[in-house]
């Protein structure tokens, strides 16, 4: 069902110190029993709260509507040899999980040097609630993003797309994709699933920038 | 598959790197749609493209369960999820859909209903790779049984009974 691919780490925030995790290609059903019975709980509760103290869905991230339109996009889905999934299980949990498709519609680039070459498409990185700086005040672990995107980045170069990908960035999250990841913007969708949120893609340039530039 | 970054990259990116959300695409809520990929990715693994019929045979069982538990109560969709406290619209892509694939949750709520383990339930989505003799007989003459609308009958309520019987065999200390 699952392979580890690798040993990585996180960055425990209350602790200040990496601590190791395995990332696997592929998901189970502990992952699944993970996202509904821990992650589910506590979007929930965190929606209830941002309700109670009137500040927005959207300013804690919590908006559901693009959920109920992504979840008729996956049920549509049909090729399983397109797509792939990574899990990143740390402390005992699953922390972080990204589904990519490699193939279809979406995979194709926007970028101004090399438009409609192929990429990876990251149909979705989503890490755990209790790592999310806008949804809870003390966040746990940082780095998923980082370890998602970099496997993103080798699995592009493994498919010989030159570690080219695209995704599509929710709100509150696209100074990481632009700032610390270097992908460019291509500016917000107009319609379709993925309507208001801004396109972002590593081009074959930025990808071997992306693996080389080391602080 | 190989990771083209190294560990002290990483680290020194996670260290630098700024302290925001990095989220991106659906924003994932729930499990289930996740099942149902899961299973589809599994079944071609596994099978080279070949569709499996033992999983759609336990998509089917599991359907046909939860409509003859209905009967067998008398409940409606809308009340038998209120009372497992479930999604209706989720029960009723169960009995609809018999690739559906339910989420763990569910999955949960009718095994403790039915008063079966968990993973008794789980090994009847076709997202199970398990695989038990004695449950895939049973499953078989369940599934080859009555599933008319009206009231269960003599007989459909002794292969439902039966049927739960095997089904509270499977590991309950486990589920």
């Amino acid at each position: 069902m699952k392979e580890l691919i690798d040993r990585v780490f996180l960055l425990n925030r209350a602790t200040g110190r990496f601590e190791d995790a395995d990332l696997y290609h592929g998901l189970d059903s502990t992952n699944l029993a993970h996202i509904e019975g821990r992650w589910r709980p506590l979007f929930e509760l965190r929606r209830r709260e941002a309700k109670a103290s009137l500040q927005t869905l959207a300013e804690v991230n919590a908006e559901d509507a693009h959920w109920e339109w992504g979840k008729k996009a996956l049920v549509a889905l049909d090729d399983p040899f397109l797509f792939d999934f990574f899990v990143l299980e740390c402390g005992g949990s699953t922390q972080a999980i990204m589904m990519t498709r490699k193939g279809g519609q979406d995979c194709f680039s926007r970028h101004p040097e090399h438009q409609r070459v192929p990429l990876i498409y990251v149909e979705f990185l989503a890490t755990a609630p209790w790592n999310r700086p806008k949804l809870v005040a003390e966040p746990i672990y940082k780095g998923a993003g980082r370890v998602l995107v970099g496997t993103a980045v080798s699995l592009s170069l493994e498919e010989e797309f030159g570690g080219r990908i695209g995704l599509h960035s929710l709100p509150g999250a696209e100074v990481f994709y632009r700032d610390a990841i270097g992908m460019t913007d291509l500016g917000a969708d107009s319609e379709g699933v993925h309507k208001g949120l801004r396109y972002f893609e590593l081009s074959s340039r930025d990808a071997a920038t992306f693996l080389s530039v080391q602080h | 598959m190989k990771l083209h970054f190294t560990a002290d990259w990483l680290r020194s990116h996670i260290e630098h790197d700024p302290d925001v959300d990095c989220d991106a695409g659906l924003p994932l809520r729930d499990a289930a749609p996740l099942g149902r990929l899961m299973q589809e990715k599994s079944r071609h693994q596994a099978t080279a493209g070949q569709p499996s019929a033992a999983s759609e045979q336990k998509s089917v069982v599991l359907f046909k369960l939860v409509h003859q538990l209905r009967r067998k109560h008398g409940l409606s969709i809308a009340q038998l999820a209120a009372k497992i406290r479930v999604d209706a619209a989720e029960l009723e892509k169960v009995e609809k859909d018999p690739c559906y694939v339910p989420g763990p949750r569910t999955v949960h709520q009718l095994a403790e209903f039915i008063g079966v383990s968990a993973r008794a339930v789980e090994q009847l989505t076709a997202a199970s790779s398990a695989q038990n003799d004695n449950l895939t007989e049973a499953a078989h003459r369940f599934a080859a049984s009555s599933d008319d609308l009206s009231k269960l009958s003599q007989a459909e309520r002794r292969d439902l009974n039966d049927f739960v019987k095997v089904l509270a065999s499977i590991d309950k200390k486990n589920g």
